[in-house]
C-alpha cells in the first residue's frame, strides 16, 4: 500500500468518522443545553425572523465600524468565497462529494478554480499577517487560531502543487493533498473551524433574543 | 438512449479540420521552421521523430495537409517499404518506414538536402562493385 | 548462424541489407525516444556486438506478456529483434519439452554464465515453500534463484513479475511476490503493464544490446524512457481535463466528443506508462483513445485500488457502518454531556433558591 492508497482508503474512512463523530457530539451537546426560561412578556413577536435577520445583518459591518474592519472583512470574504468556489466548483471535489452523499452538480473550468485558489491563498496569507501584526488580535490569538489557519491553508497549498505537478510526483502530491484535507476534517469539530456550523446558531440565538425585546439590530 | 444494433452506436470520427489549430501541429511547424533556417544558414541537417508528437486523432492528416506534397517522392524497398517524399516546403522531407505488412514502424520529418536512407552506404558500394565485376566477368565469358 | 558472429554479420548472412539495418536502427532509436541522430550510433554498436543469450522463465502468469512480446513491431522487424538475441529457453515458444527443455536451459546457462539476460514473467509464489508452482520438481523460487546467479541482468516483464500483479492481489492465497523480492543481488529492470506495451519490452532489450547497460530506472525499477510520464501528462484528451469537459457516462455527448474520462474512473493521472505515446497494435490506439479510462495496470497493486470506474478523487474505503457508528457515538456523547450539564445547572438553580 502506498501513501495515496492510505489517503484514499483507511485515512479517509477514519477522518470522516472522527469528523461526523465530533460534529454530532458538539451539535447535540450544545443544542440540548439547558436554556433559562424567559418569564418576561415579549415586546414583539417573530423570534425566528429576528434570528434570520441577525444572521444576515451581522455579515456586513455597521457604518460606525466600517473603516476599522474593512481590511479584515474584505480578506475574510475573499478566502471564504474562494474556498467555497474551490471546494464546491472543482470537478474532482464534486466527484468526492457525490461519492459520499449522492449529490452532484456541474463543475467550473480548471482555469477559474486555479485563479480562485491563488486568490484564496493570498487572502489567507494576508489574514495571517494581520493576525500577527495587529496589536489586539495578536493578544487574542491562541494555538487554536494558528493551527486552524494551517489546516485550512495546507489543502490549498497542496492542491495547487498537485495541479501544477510541482515538487514531487503527482501521486505523492495528490496523497498529501487528500491527507491535508483529512487533517482538516479531524480538527474541524474540535477547533475554531467549527464556527462554520456554530456561527448561525450563535447569531440566531442573539437575534431571537433581541427580537423578543423589540430591538432591531 | 437505447441501442439495439451495432449500427446504432453513435460514433463520431475525429475531424482533421477540427484540429487545425492544435498546439502540437503548430509546435512541430515552428520546430521545422527553425531547422530549415539552420539548413539554409549553415547547412546543418535536422530531424524530428513524429512518434510521440502526433498524439491526437487528425494531427497527422493536418500536418500532411499543411506541408503538402512536393516534387520528389521515392520508395526504398528494404524490410518493407520506406516512403520518402519531399513536401511542398522544399528541403523538408517526410520519411515513413513501414514493415513488410505495411505497418508504420517509424516516421520522421527530415530537414536536409537528401535523406540519409536514399544515399548508398559505402559497404553497399563495395558490394555493388563486386556484383558488377561478376556480371562483366560472366559476359566476358 | 554462428553464435560468435557479430550482430551485423549474422544479419548480413540472413540477407538483411545495410539500408534495412539502418531502418531497424532508426525504428529502435525512435522507440527509445533517442534523438534521430542516435540511429547511426546504434547501428555502429549493434554492428559490432555479439548476440546475447536470453533465458525466459514463466511463473504465475497468463502468457499475455509473451503474447504482447511476440507482437512487438511487425513480423519482419520482430524477427530481426529476435535474431539479434539468442533466445535459448522459453517454454511458450520452444520445441523441446520435458528433460530436453531443462537440459537446454542448463546448457545455455553454463555456456553463457555471467553474461545472459534473464527475462521473467509472472509472480513467484512463496507460500507453502513454493509448492504452488513447480517445474520438473523444482519450485519457481529455486529455479529463479539458481538462474539469476549467472545472469548479467534480470528483466521482469509484466506487472506480475514486476510488482506481484494479480496473483499478489488480495487475498493473495499463494504468497505471490515480485522478482525483486526474490533476487536482491542483481540489477532488476521492471517492465510493468498488464501486459506491457510490446515495443517497450523490445525497446528495453534493444537498449541493453545497444549500450550494454541497463537504462535509467525510476524508484520502482522501471526504465524512465518509457515510464517517465503519466498517461495523463501525455494524453491527447488532456486539454478537455483542463477545460473541465468530462464524459459522465460511456454513451453521453461528452463520450462521443472524446472528452476526458476522469469522472469515469480513468487512472491516467497516477499511471506511468508509454501507452499514450507508443500506443498499441502498431500505434493504432490506446485504451483512452478507444473510449475507456486507463486501469493503471502498470502500477503496483492496481487490482486492489477500488473500482476501475471510480474517480481518482474519491475514496476507496467501504465502511458505511463505521460512519453510522460515529454518528450514534457522537450523538450519544453529546446527549450525555447535555444531561450532565443540565443536572449541574439544576443543582446550581436549587442552591440559589431561598
Amino acid at each position: 500500500m502506498n501513501l495515496l492508497d492510505f489517503a484514499r482508503g483507511a485515512a479517509m474512512k477514519w477522518s470522516l468518522a472522527v469528523f461526523v463523530f465530533g460534529i454530532f457530539w458538539r451539535l447535540t451537546g450544545i443544542l440540548l443545553l439547558h436554556r433559562t426560561h424567559d418569564y418576561s412578556v415579549p415586546r414583539a413577536h417573530g423570534a425566528l425572523l429576528g434570528a434570520l435577520r441577525t444572521i444576515i445583518a451581522r455579515s456586513w459591518p455597521r457604518r460606525e465600524f466600517r473603516a476599522r474592519t474593512a481590511y479584515g472583512l474584505a480578506v475574510s470574504y475573499a478566502f471564504h468565497i474562494g474556498l467555497a468556489i474551490v471546494v464546491f466548483g472543482f470537478v474532482p471535489h464534486i466527484l468526492l462529494i457525490r461519492s459520499l452523499t449522492g449529490l452532484g452538480w456541474n463543475g467550473l473550468p480548471d482555469g477559474v478554480i486555479y485563479f480562485c485558489a491563488v486568490v484564496t491563498l493570498i487572502a489567507l496569507i494576508m489574514a495571517l499577517i494581520r493576525r500577527v501584526t495587529h496589536p489586539v488580535l495578536k493578544l487574542l490569538s491562541n494555538f487554536d487560531d494558528y493551527f486552524s489557519w494551517v489546516v485550512t491553508a495546507a489543502p490549498v497549498v497542496t492542491g495547487l502543487l498537485t495541479v501544477a505537478h510541482y515538487g514531487a510526483r503527482y501521486e505523492t502530491l495528490l496523497a498529501l493533498h487528500i491527507l491535508s484535507f483529512e487533517v482538516l476534517l479531524v480538527w474541524f469539530p474540535f477547533g475554531k473551524l467549527m464556527h462554520g456550523l456554530l456561527l448561525p446558531v450563535a447569531r440566531g440565538q442573539t437575534g431571537a433574543f433581541y427580537a423578543r425585546r423589540g430591538v432591531n439590530p | 438512449m437505447a441501442v439495439s444494433t451495432a449500427g446504432e452506436i453513435p460514433v463520431r470520427v475525429a475531424d482533421a479540420e477540427q484540429s487545425c489549430g492544435s498546439g502540437r501541429v503548430l509546435a512541430i511547424l515552428s520546430e521545422v521552421e527553425s531547422m530549415l533556417t539552420r539548413l539554409a544558414d549553415s547547412g546543418t541537417c535536422g530531424s524530428i521523430d513524429l512518434r510521440n508528437l502526433l498524439a491526437g486523432p487528425g494531427d497527422r492528416e493536418t500536418l500532411r495537409r499543411i506541408l503538402a506534397e512536393g516534387e520528389v517522392s521515392a520508395v526504398v524497398r528494404a524490410l518493407g517499404e520506406t516512403q520518402v517524399h519531399e513536401t511542398a516546403v522544399r528541403g523538408v522531407w517526410w520519411v515513413t518506414h513501414c514493415a513488410e505488412d505495411g505497418k508504420t514502424v517509424a516516421e520522421f520529418i527530415e530537414v536536409t538536402h537528401v535523406p540519409e536512407i536514399l544515399k548508398t552506404p559505402p559497404d553497399d558500394i563495395a558490394d555493388g562493385l563486386e556484383v558488377l565485376f561478376a556480371k562483366r566477368h560472366a559476359l566476358d565469358g | 548462424m554462428s553464435k560468435d558472429d557479430s550482430i551485423e554479420v549474422s544479419l548480413r548472412k540472413q540477407g538483411i541489407s545495410r539500408r534495412a539495418f539502418m531502418k531497424f536502427c532508426a525504428a529502435t532509436a525512435s522507440l527509445l525516444a533517442l534523438p534521430p541522430a542516435m540511429a547511426a550510433v546504434i547501428a555502429e554498436t549493434l554492428g559490432r556486438a555479439r548476440r546475447p543469450s536470453v533465458i525466459y522463465l514463466s511463473y504465475q502468469e497468463c502468457t499475455g506478456c509473451g503474447e504482447s512480446l511476440t507482437r512487438s513491431f511487425s513480423p519482419t522487424l520482430e524477427n530481426l529483434m529476435f535474431n539479434v538475441m539468442s533466445l535459448d529457453y522459453y517454454e511458450t515458444l520452444q520445441a523441446a519439452a520435458g528433460t530436453a527443455a531443462e537440459a537446454a536451459r542448463h546448457t545455455a546457462m553454463k555456456e553463457n554464465w555471467g553474461k545472459y539476460l534473464l527475462v521473467v514473467d509472472g509472480a513467484i509464489p512463496r507460500g507453502h515453500d513454493g509448492a504452488y508452482c513447480t517445474i520438473a520438481g523444482e519450485s519457481a523460487v529455486d529455479i529463479l534463484t539458481g538462474a539469476a546467479k549467472g545472469a548479467a541482468a534480470v528483466i521482469s516483464v509484466g506487472t506480475c513479475a514486476a510488482f506481484g500483479g494479480i496473483p499478489h492481489a488480495s487475498p493473495d492465497p499463494t504468497g505471490a511476490v515480485p522478482v525483486s523480492q526474490v533476487i536482491k543481488d542483481k540489477p532488476v529492470i521492471n517492465i510493468s503493464g498488464c501486459p506491457p506495451v510490446p515495443e517497450v519490452i523490445t525497446g528495453v532489450l534493444a537498449h541493453y544490446l545497444t549500450f550494454g547497460s541497463i537504462p535509467e530506472l525510476d524508484h520502482l525499477g522501471r526504465p524512465k524512457v518509457f515510464y517517465g510520464d503519466t498517461i495523463h501528462d501525455r494524453c491527447y484528451r488532456r486539454p478537455y481535463y483542463d477545460a473541465g469537459k468530462f464524459a459522465k457516462t460511456f454513451d453521453d455527448e461528452g463520450a462521443r466528443n472524446g472528452w476526458c474520462l476522469f469522472e469515469l474512473g480513468c487512472k491516467g493521472p497516477i499511471t506511468y506508462n508509454a501507452c499514450a505515446t507508443v500506443k498499441w497494435n502498431q500505434g493504432t490506439s490506446y485504451p483512452i483513445q478507444s473510449g475507456h479510462g486507463c486501469l493503471g495496470c502498470s502500477e503496483p497493486d492496481f487490482w486492489d485500488k477500488g473500482s476501475f470506474y471510480q474517480a481518482l478523487s474519491t475514496g476507496t474505503w467501504s465502511g458505511g457502518t463505521v460512519l453510522g457508528a460515529a454518528v450514534v457515538a457522537g450523538a450519544a456523547i453529546g446527549v450525555g454531556a447535555a444531561v450532565v450539564s443540565r443536572r449541574r445547572q439544576a443543582r446550581a438553580d436549587r442552591k440559589k433558591q431561598p
